[in-house]
């Protein structure tokens, strides 16, 4: 006879539930409400004046040639951020797993940069990469290349991409060589000897790995769309002309810098709805595709 | 145990007796926008003024740069706790002016708590900047600055060029900088950086005024107001005391030893008339040749309608505006024109938002 456990306190889980549940409201749940509810009000700086406006800021936001100008930026931002940083730690993780001299070594080297918090990392690539003080950024001048992100857009661009992908790789690096090391070693040899590293890669690790190539592809989304604001505040402050405005530091600048609540918190909603899309066709997807 | 309750009664008693000592003076709270050394200045003028008074104690806290402390005020006021004073730069003066009663005109200020904050002693171009249309002092001048030109006589000594004949027009220099080839040997900047350079340029540097075009009627004329003010808040626990602490804390500001020192040691301009004459009573402007130049750029001529000052409502958006429209011009989106006419299209919008949020 099996013996069942069932925990006979009532009130001891909601309580410990209480402090996770008390941060996700505060921080998560009344913020949002409160961004849907001002997205539909058009209001001064101050409060002192509101109105009530229906979807007159969604209306004006989606009309807006700047605001379909930044989707179009986020597209290939995000794109770029969910991608490299899973190649670059596929192949970093492949790698570390091997027996080899100082393997210990290269994996904790290779996860500090996700202690980095976001403003600092900019910080750091701005010190390499400026075309005046940094130094592969007089490198790049030096051997004729016109390497001035604070001028060129499209440099602009790469810079915040590299950026931002770099802290990331820690992260995605860490949980690959999880999943790596939880495939069993006979398994990869007989795959090996059958069909060569190659072959056994693709066609065997990798599709055992799916369960963790899921996982991260659906937080480094979020990452992207969301967590690299820290990154191009510091670096490019969105511009030059717009050029690094992502959805979200389009939010920032409507809000903060040009005060206006009600188009700032109509965006907030809209990306909100994109994200909460986006995770939803991954789960229903790409998720059929994964061997547990 | 009883032990331990005698100490923690103590204990509390004794800081609760401390906390009432501090808590004889009125405090006043003060946000400003001024990073060093220009804030550690600012900070010192504020610790003088505690120190020449017993009653009154003003807290001057940096919020960040002007955007972030702007944002974090109005956020403040929202929640109930806004700042008794907030610096504001002149960009958020007409969003400041139309907070309504959010903040309290230093002429009402001036008024009710019966202290006298004298507007004669104003220097003109500062004090309409700051008034509305029918005369009422909205927020206190204190740091007005003006852009003027900063150049290293150096560079211009080693291009062959007489450093102590800096280029006048725009295209004088145009033409001195191909000849600098070393750029960064001019630039345009806010008089407020005098602090800055005095303290840090290791090359000899000159001041002048800003370059006008050769060929404008009656060029130069007088240059616009920048810098920032100090603007009053209300909130719903504001006691008249209060009020009393930041109106004599603005009396003391408008002494004539503390706008001059305030001048000399930053390089913003003076904006009392008492203030200017002590500063060249003490020989300043002989003994820091070009100290007077922002100065006397601001008035060198009677006030245009173009060069009144800009107060437009959203300023703070538009100056990006413009800046985006530049950047795109600088990497060759655009043409100069073009540039002008998308920032002018684009502003145009966001004074019309403006004026839809603050409709009566």
């Amino acid at each position: 006879m099996r013996r069942r456990v069932i925990f006979p306190n009532k009130v001891l889980p909601y309580l410990l539930l209480a402090p996770q549940l008390a941060i996700t409201v505060v921080f998560f749940f009344w913020p949002a409400a409160q961004a849907i509810y001002y997205s539909v009000l058009l209001q001064d700086p101050f409060g002192l004046r509101t109105q009530f406006v229906w979807l007159e800021n969604f209306r004006i936001i989606l009309t807006d040639p700047l605001y379909l100008g930044s989707v179009q930026v986020t597209v290939i931002f995000s794109t770029a951020v969910a991608a490299l940083p899973m190649g670059v730690a596929l192949l970093f993780a492949v790698m570390a797993d091997r027996k080899i001299r100082g393997t210990h070594v290269y994996r904790t080297l290779l996860m500090w940069p996700y202690a980095v918090a976001p403003a600092v990392a900019a910080s750091l690539w701005l010190f390499i990469f400026h075309p005046d003080i940094g130094i592969i950024g007089r490198w790049l001048n030096d051997v004729g290349m016109h390497w001035d992100y604070k001028l060129n857009g499209n440099q602009a661009l790469l810079l915040v991409i590299l950026a931002s992908s770099w802290k990331q790789v820690s992260y995605n690096f860490l949980f690959f060589l999880a999943g790596l090391q939880a495939i069993p070693r006979s398994v990869i040899e007989a795959a090996s000897m059958d069909a060569g590293l190659g072959r056994a890669f693709w066609s065997i690790i990798f599709p055992l790995l799916s369960p963790t190539t899921f996982f991260l592809l659906v937080v480094n989304m979020v990452y992207a769309f969301f967590d690299t604001f820290g990154v191009i505040h510091a670096l490019t402050g969105g511009g030059p002309a717009k050029a690094t405005e992502t959805l979200i530091y389009k939010v920032y600048t409507d809000g903060v810098m040009n005060l206006d609540l009600g188009g700032s918190s109509a965006q907030s909603v809209i990306l909100m709805v994109i994200v909460i899309t986006l995770t939803a066709l991954q789960f229903r997807f790409i998720e059929r595709k994964v061997h547990y | 145990m009883k032990w331990l309750l005698a100490v923690g009664i103590s204990f509390l008693v004794a800081s609760s007796s401390a906390s009432a000592e501090a808590q004889q003076r009125v405090q006043v709270e003060f946000w400003h926008g001024l990073g060093q050394p220009l804030g550690g200045i600012l900070e010192k003028v504020v610790a003088d003024f505690n120190a020449s008074q017993p009653r009154y104690q003003v807290n001057a806290t940096f919020k960040g740069q002007y955007p972030e402390t702007m944002m974090g005020a109005i956020a403040a006021f929202r929640a109930g706790n806004a700042p008794h004073i907030v610096q504001m730069f002149e960009v958020g003066t007409a969003t400041m002016m139309a907070a309504r009663t959010a903040i309290k005109p230093v002429s009402e200020l001036a008024r009710e708590t019966g202290v006298s904050i004298d507007p004669k002693n104003y220097v003109g171009g500062v004090r309409g900047y700051y008034s509305t249309t029918d005369g009422r002092r909205v927020p206190m001048p204190f740091n007005s600055s003006t852009p003027v030109t900063w150049y290293n006589k150096d560079a211009f000594k080693k291009a062959g060029l007489d450093p102590e004949k800096p280029p006048r027009t725009w295209e004088e220099t145009w033409a001195a900088a191909r000849k600098i080839v070393a750029t960064k040997a001019v630039f345009h900047g806010s008089s407020g950086m005098r602090a800055r350079v005095v303290r840090e340029a290791k090359f000899n540097w000159g001041v002048t005024f800003l370059p006008y075009y050769k060929g404008t009627k009656n060029a130069p004329k007088n240059s616009i107001i920048g810098g920032a003010s100090f603007w009053v808040m209300t909130g719903p626990k504001r006691t008249a005391e209060e009020y009393k602490a930041v109106a004599e804390f603005f009396s003391y500001l408008s002494r004539p030893e503390v706008d001059a020192k305030w001048h000399m040691d930053t390089g913003y301009v003076p904006i009392t008339l008492n203030g200017i004459a002590l500063a060249s009573g003490q020989g300043y402007y002989i003994k820091n040749p070009g100290a007077d130049i922002p100065f006397r750029q601001l008035t060198l001529t009677e006030p245009t309608e173009n060069s009144m000052g800009l107060r437009l409502g959203n300023m703070p958006e538009i100056r990006v505006i413009i800046q985006e429209e530049m950047e795109k011009a600088f990497q060759g989106q655009q043409t100069a024109k073009q540039a002008l006419d998308n920032a002018v299209k684009r502003g145009n919008v966001v004074l019309r938002n403006f004026e839809r949020t603050n409709r009566p």
